[in-house]
């Protein structure tokens, strides 16, 4: 019993190295070293042999321990029956005499007697040569365990590497700084909730004096929401650079993505062309709406449209609104205002607004960077509940209402009385 | 080292109407302003309802209440520079108070009480009121209490006018913080503002919401904290054939109408927390249009133009606080009006002017001193809302 008990941890401080490692070569590795180190006195583990899987067969990568000395890629081909076995059973203990075994091959390697994993979907084998007293179950229960611990942790390195190419797919989308035109500033930020997800922004340069701005949620996280953004920021760029129909590009842009096979996803989008001069243009596809801060407040930009996704058949208008010196527009999507604090209280978008005007006089890029961090605060840190994206465009100065010099208001007409 | 007759701190209505008038009353001396904020973003006056009118309980307040209107009435012409008028934009449509069943008794009471110290209100009933406000739906209405000769200004207009008049007057503005303040023997000797030191024997704190900052660096207390007020302009659903009076639903929900066929829409929480919150709900018109069109069903399809936010100045007995405090001679309070301050501003100018030339106010304001707080007689006007 205290034999198996002590086996038992040894097994556990062996996964604990395996899963400390940080890609599938040093994986493979560590599984290794730790059988052979952990397993060495109980199970008389004394080396092992990794082979790789080939055209037809598998190859002799390397070697760890103490086994004879031997050329690396020697070939074993799939019809071998040890590998067969091994690759049926997953694990396999074997000597000499079992049936199929090659006994001048095994000899040569000094495997008299050896237990074998296959893992990584067969991409990898591990052969070990094991003393001839070790008991089988100990062995393969042991080893069973160790692989399913490798396995988990080989996908585990997939899905991360897999992800983290997304993720730079999607970063490589997003503006990497923020743009001028004239006195019109445009600066985004975003803080995924997960290693990728489904906002993005973009800033498309149209003319010297026109810049496209963007901002949209896909519906979920993680890549297929990831993957849908890319089809808006491609067919967006496509349709916007080669004309300027708004409403006909997002009207477009709908057929895709309703079309698209993963159907039940939609997309919200916000898009605009803001013109040197302050005019901004808009369509409005089901994203929460913008808001203007003006001399007088602030103002939505609402919705002109649905979003993208369910219905082929949409239809969207264009918005407009003056952009006058002094003024901004911050675009944002849920995850900015549906943050929950202590006792559940959702930052709200009086929050956001109030944490706007604290700031207004910063930087665009600057303003982007500290609402998130100020959502982040208040949600408590951590990893966000959802996606968080701000987009802030600026125009100019903001000129004091009553001039130094003089005697007129100038912010504000008396239209707009407060 | 510059000199100052009178430092005003807050250069809003209350600032300006009190260096308007110290000029208008041939104050000797020189009247300096510090105005932190020269785009007044942030400036209550600028961000105000607008409403202006007469119908409170007290005679202090009614009296004050009265000469404030009689002055907006004449202001645009008052305050007129080099031949051009101000746009201060009075409109005397009146104010009307709505009282329902629960506050019948408490109006009733408080229109007594006004009647007595001279306000200019009527008890109006359903037909009246209808006619005053054709569409609404008065079914759950017992009476009405009627100000006609109430109404609202633009509070951007009248700030713009009080400031540029000042200015023609020779008042100099200070463009900055009042950074610290110089007291000897417990007497105003001095302030430091905007990087200037400035000599003066009379400080008056007109800073409104941040007057409470100003008690601070005088070494006393100023009991007044900043408490955020919603506002929502929201455009008609059609051209609308009237002009509203101020209507104040008994549920706290009132409105006027404003230039461009809309109407301004606010409504007093008492549950808002204290502090410099700007923060407006840009979609505050949900949560107030099921009270808009219950009272005037044609009021449905109301749409947001925008949202802001102002803060009140509020003193724990939602009045204001007047006159020289009494621990630091030299300190003249003219703030704390807790919402009412830019209807309280003309006769609040009169009155301080009268106290800084040390001439005896048009009315007794004793009842307003700072002192209320440390004996504990709160002072209690019923028609404070």
């Amino acid at each position: 019993m205290e034999t198996r008990k002590s086996l038992f941890r040894k097994v556990e401080r062996a996964i604990e190295a395996i899963e400390r490692s940080p890609d599938v070569a040093s994986t493979i590795t560590q599984t290794a070293s730790a059988v052979i180190e952990n397993f060495r006195e109980d199970l008389g583990v004394r080396g092992g042999r990794l082979y790789e899987r080939r055209d037809g067969g598998y190859e002799l990568t390397r070697t760890f321990g103490d086994v004879r000395s031997v050329d690396l890629g020697l070939f074993v081909p799939d019809a071998y029956p040890p590998v067969q076995r091994v690759i049926d059973e997953g694990v396999v203990v074997m000597d000499l005499t079992a049936p199929g075994v090659d006994q001048e091959f095994e000899k040569r390697l000094d495997a008299d007697r050896f237990a074998a994993i296959a893992v990584g979907d067969d991409e990898y084998i591990l052969a070990f040569t094991v003393d001839p007293t070790a008991p089988d179950d100990d062995l393969m229960s042991s080893l069973g365990i160790m692989r399913l611990a490798v396995d988990q942790k080989l996908r585990q390195n997939r899905f991360v590497s897999a992800l983290n190419e997304a993720r730079q797919i999607q970063m490589s989308i997003l503006p990497k700084r923020s743009v001028r035109r004239g006195a019109i500033e445009v600066a985004g930020y975003t803080a995924p909730a997960e290693i990728v997800g489904g906002d993005y922004f973009d800033f498309i340069p149209l003319s010297d004096r026109i810049l496209g701005v963007a901002i949209a949620d896909a519906s979920g996280h993680g890549l297929p929401a990831a993957l849908q953004v890319r089809d808006v920021y491609t067919g967006l760029r496509m349709g916007v650079e080669r004309d300027f129909k708004i409403v006909r590009t997002v009207e477009r842009l709908n057929r895709i993505i309703n079309q698209s096979r993963m159907t039940t996803r939609f997309v919200s989008l916000f898009y605009g062309e803001v013109e040197e001069e302050g005019n901004f243009m808009y369509v409005n596809a089901g994203h929460p709406p913008p808001l203007h801060f003006h001399s007088r407040g602030v103002t939505m930009l609402k919705q002109t449209g649905m979003v993208l996704g369910p219905s082929s058949t949409a239809t969207y208008s264009r918005g407009f609104r003056l952009l006058e010196r002094g003024d901004a527009l911050l675009m944002y999507t849920d995850g900015m205002f549906e943050a929950h604090g202590d006792g559940g209280n959702e930052y709200g978008l009086s929050r956001l607004t109030d944490a706007f005007l604290e700031i207004r006089d910063k930087p665009a890029d600057e303003i982007a960077r500290r609402l998130i961090e100020q959502v982040q605060a208040f949600a408590g840190g951590g990893e966000p509940e959802d996606d968080q994206t701000v987009v802030v465009i600026k125009r100019g100065e903001d000129p004091p209402v009553v001039p130094v010099e003089g005697n007129r208001l100038t912010g504000g007409s008396p239209r707009q009385t407060g | 080292m510059a000199s100052a007759g009178v430092v005003i701190v807050g250069g809003g209505v209350i600032g300006c109407s009190i260096a308007y008038h110290l000029r208008r009353a041939g104050f000797p001396d020189s009247v300096v302003i510090v105005e932190r904020d020269p785009s007044y973003r942030r400036a209550s006056s600028r961000l105000a309802f607008g409403g202006i009118r007469q119908q409170y309980a007290t005679e202090v307040n009614a009296r004050m209440a009265q000469r404030s209107v009689e002055f907006y009435r004449r202001f645009d012409e008052e305050m007129a520079v080099d031949g051009r008028s101000a746009n201060g934009r009075f409109r005397p449509r009146g104010y009307l108070f709505l009282a329902d069943s629960e506050n019948a008794e408490s109006f009733s009471r408080r229109f007594e009480k006004m009647r007595s110290v001279g306000v200019a209100v009527e008890k109006v009933a359903r037909d009246r009121m209808l006619r005053l406000v054709p569409g609404m739906n008065v079914s759950d209405i017992e009476f009405g209490l009627f100000g006609p000769q109430d109404g609202y200004g633009d509070p951007i207009g009248v700030l713009a006018g009080f400031r540029a008049k000042t200015e023609s007057l020779g008042v100099e503005f200070v463009a900055g913080d009042l950074e610290s303040v110089d007291v000897r023997a417990d007497r105003i000797a001095g302030v430091r503002a905007g990087g200037r030191t400035i000599a003066t024997e009379r400080l008056v704190c007109a800073a409104g919401a941040f007057s409470r900052r100003v008690g601070e660096l005088v070494g006393v207390s100023i009991p007044v904290s900043p408490v955020r007020q919603q506002l929502v302009r929201a455009a008609l659903p059609r051209p609308w054939p009237f002009e509203f009076p101020v209507v104040i639903d008994p549920t706290g929900v009132h409105w006027r109408s404003a230039e461009g066929n809309a109407i301004v829409i606010a409504k007093t929480e008492t549950t808002e927390p204290e502090g410099e919150n700007f923060g407006s709900d840009p979609d505050r018109l949900a949560a107030l249009q099921p009270v808009l069109t219950h009272r005037v069903p044609g009021l449905f399809g109301l749409e947001t133009v925008s949202t802001w936010a102002g803060l009140y100045e509020m003193t724990a007995d939602h009045n204001g606080l007047l006159g020289e405090h009494p621990e630091r001679p030299g300190l003249f309070l003219a703030c704390g009006f807790s919402g009412h301050g830019l209807m309280m501003a003309p006769a609040t100018g009169e009155i301080l002017a009268s106290m800084l030339m040390d001439r005896e106010p048009f009315v007794d304001v004793s009842a307003l001193s700072v002192d209320r707080f440390r004996s504990g007689r709160l002072f209690q006007d019923e028609a404070m809302i």
